[in-house]
């Protein structure tokens, strides 16, 4: 019993930092043309050359065993992109049946003074040569409309960290305006 | 993947360091050396008689040679490494030290050990110049090597197959060299092999199983656009080695340079595809011992094409890092630079390698599919490679982010790292752009693949959705009409599959219905491909 005490302060001490205030810094991405808040320990990486103008906000390496980093991404389809000929066709994509996948109920959502319909696509964990790792990928998609055509903005984390990053994503959200 | 080779590990910078360090600063523990000893080792030639390897097991181990094949920079560290142990081992002084490394390595270029000892006897009496006799030695090896006789030495038995076919080089029956006289023997072999060998009909040497495979992928992958233009671009392909990995999810690691370089296979993973290839490997115990699995391959020689097939897009992934590294040069120079570029970069590499490797895979894979649309079931023996065409074709962006995000701590972006060349970063630019640029069409091909992947799985109505996809992107590329006669095609594939079905339920009284959501995609393919409607498929659709 002494020792218990002492060990479950010493726990509860290191959660209290481990639980630690993210710091957020406001990020603006020109060519999208959208800022929002991230995340200040999160990278940046901006689509490459010849893709649609977006980027990924990509989270901390996690400790331990190899594991997806959950991030979040916005991409800005233009009216006269290649890909979608509207938001309602990348729904329909977003939600086409297919092996592996499944996706929750499709709803309204209101974000700042932009509209739009979201809704968590289920799909198997990415895998590489080295690494093959068990479990599913959960991905909130929120499709937003614009004059000029409509951006995709999406949390992508492995199911059981969603929680754990929801905040970072909410914040996004919060502070997502159109530049 | 990409593991870090021993030339790009940072410890290595320190070695001019741990080369200047006075040797003697640790005592060996064991017995020590008399003066006699030290001028043994300080003026021992290839030849002479060894020291003790009891009580001097690491100067023995000098005096022996560096291990062969011995040819890159990382094996001439390691075996200076040791010339600095063997002289703490001596208690020679820090002059004697140098002498000792420039004895053993005379510009820099180590002693190499004897290809066997019978090999070294041979020479030795043949009363050749020390140092000739070594150069021999080199040479004899580099033949053998050349002649893919290599293992002999640490293989029992003969060897018979495709490895030794080469004829012998010219000059090299003057040699009295056991390891050629074997070469001979065997090439002899080879020529009058029957055909039965050929066929794989009779049980085969396990020590030759991972070249066999390492050939069979070769073969299989020459057989696609992508996977020559990878075999060309890599030139001699490096070793395949059949390897007990660490994790069960590893398929392939490529590591190293020059001729340290191999592509290792994770047995875990050879040993699920030949149990789902041949259900009598089920009876091995322990086929995902490597040791086991060889000798079962070697039983069933036949195996090896179709181990190759199974998991050919995932070695044209690992070979695309193998000409990623030549792009670069494969000399010492060029491994001291990359090791510096890494310590700058503290271990990451850029993920534009594995972007690029990636896409290669998927490539080759999709061409793959185009000679065989067959191969995109998902019960098959490898379902890996399926599952990643199908999230390539998806989303090319999304699976970008997908591999960054799982690859973490070991990559970054060429424009964070340092070091890159501007011509390095513009080649994988380019490779990138080029990429996105032909992945709208590829998408809608593989789309239209998955469809005729179900037709011919005998499941039409599941690639229905495939082939919605594959129209809404074409048209939205501003290429429909391109691929309208594929998409018709397959279309018509798939209603031909429906109509069957229907008129087997009829035969059979047993009814079968279609679903809401395939007559809802069945209808609109229809009018946008304008393709009517089989008899049977028309009615079922009216009545919705």
């Amino acid at each position: 019993m002494n020792r218990v005490l002492p060990a479950s302060l010493l726990a509860a001490i290191l959660a209290g930092c481990a639980m630690k205030t993210e710091k957020f810094v406001a990020y603006t991405y020109a060519p999208a043309r959208f800022t929002a808040e991230v995340p200040s320990d999160w990278t940046v990486i901006p689509n490459p050359a010849g893709d649609t103008p977006g980027t990924q906000f990509l989270s901390p390496k996690p400790s331990g065993a190899r594991a997806v980093r959950p991030y979040i991404s916005v991409d800005f389809y233009t009216t006269d992109n290649a890909r979608y000929a509207s938001l309602a066709a990348c729904l329909v994509e977003g939600t086409r049946e297919q092996p592996g996948r499944s996706h929750g109920p499709i709803a309204a959502i209101q974000v700042g003074s932009l509209t739009g319909q979201e809704y968590t696509l289920i799909r198997p964990l990415p895998q590489t040569p080295q690494s093959a790792p068990k479990g599913r990928l959960s991905e909130r998609t929120v499709l937003l409309s614009v004059e000029d055509g409509f951006y995709e903005l999406c949390f992508t984390a492995p199911e059981e960290s969603t929680a754990a990053h929801a905040e970072a994503f909410n914040r996004f959200l919060e502070t997502f305006r159109r530049q | 993947m990409r593991a870090p080779t021993l030339m790009t590990r940072p410890w290595l910078t320190l070695l001019p360091l741990l080369l200047c360090l006075p040797a003697g600063a640790t005592q060996s523990s064991g017995a020590p050396a008399s003066d006699a000893t030290r001028q043994q080792f300080l003026s021992h030639r290839p030849g002479e008689p060894l020291l003790d390897a009891a009580a001097f097991p690491l100067a023995r181990q000098v005096e022996e040679g560096c291990e062969l094949p011995c040819a890159s920079p990382a094996e001439t560290i390691a075996y200076l490494k040791k010339v600095m142990d063997a002289a703490t081992e001596l208690s020679l002084s820090a002059a004697e030290s140098t002498a000792a490394t420039v004895h053993y390595a005379p510009q820099g270029v180590p002693r190499k050990k004897s290809s066997a000892e019978a090999g070294t006897t041979s020479l030795a009496g043949a009363k050749l110049r020390p140092d000739l006799s070594t150069r021999l030695d080199a040479r004899a090896w580099d033949i053998a090597t050349g002649l893919g006789l290599a293992r002999f030495t640490a293989a029992e038995g003969s060897i018979v197959g495709e490895d030794n076919r080469s004829p012998l080089p010219k000059g090299a029956a003057a040699l009295d060299v056991p390891v050629l006289r074997a070469a001979r023997k065997e090439s002899a072999i080879t020529r009058s092999s029957p055909p039965a060998l050929q066929a794989g009909a009779t049980p085969i040497d396990p020590a030759t199983i991972d070249s066999r495979l390492g050939k069979s992928f070769n073969a299989d992958i020459a057989k696609y656009p992508t996977g020559a233009a990878v075999l060309r671009a890599v030139g001699q392909p490096p070793e395949l080695v059949i390897k007990k990995m660490a994790s069960h999810g590893t398929t392939a690691v490529h590591s190293g340079k020059g001729s340290h370089e191999q592509i290792a296979i994770n047995a875990d993973l050879v040993a699920d595809i030949v149990r789902r290839l041949d259900p009598g490997a089920a009876k091995v115990s322990d086929l995902a011992n490597p040791a086991e699995l060889r000798r079962y391959l070697a039983a069933h020689p036949a195996l090896l094409p179709k181990v190759a097939d199974a998991m050919d897009a995932s070695y044209v992934h690992e070979m695309t890092h193998a000409a990623q590294y030549r792009r670069n040069g494969t000399g010492w120079l060029n491994d001291w630079k990359s090791g510096w570029v890494d310590i700058f970069n503290r271990g990451k590499y850029p993920v534009e390698m594995e972007w690029d490797a990636f896409g290669t895979q998927n490539r080759f894979f999709h061409e793959k599919a185009k000679a065989d649309p067959s191969v995109l079931r998902l019960n098959g023996p490898f379902p890996d490679d399926v599952m990643e065409y199908t999230d390539y074709i998806d989303n090319l962006t999304k699976y970008r982010r997908d591999k960054i995000a799982l690859y973490q701590g070991e990559v970054d972006t060429l424009d964070k790292l340092r070091l890159h060349s501007r011509e390095e970063k513009g080649y994988y630019q380019a490779a990138l752009a080029r990429e996105q640029k032909q992945w709208p069409r590829r998408s809608v091909e593989g789309f239209t693949l998955m469809a005729r992947g179900y037709n011919s799985q005998n499941l039409p109505t599941m690639g229905l959705p495939s082939l919605r996809a594959a129209i809404d992107r074409a048209a939205q590329g501003k290429f429909l009409e391109d691929m309208r006669p594929d998409l018709t095609a397959a279309f018509k594939e798939a209603l031909s599959g429906i109509e069957a079905r229907l008129a087997k339920a009829e035969a059979d009284q047993k009814p079968w219905t279609i679903g809401g959501l395939s007559i809802t995609l069945i209808k609109s393919l229809s009018a946008d491909l304008k393709a009517p409607l089989p008899p049977r498929v028309a009615k079922a659709v009216s009545k919705r």
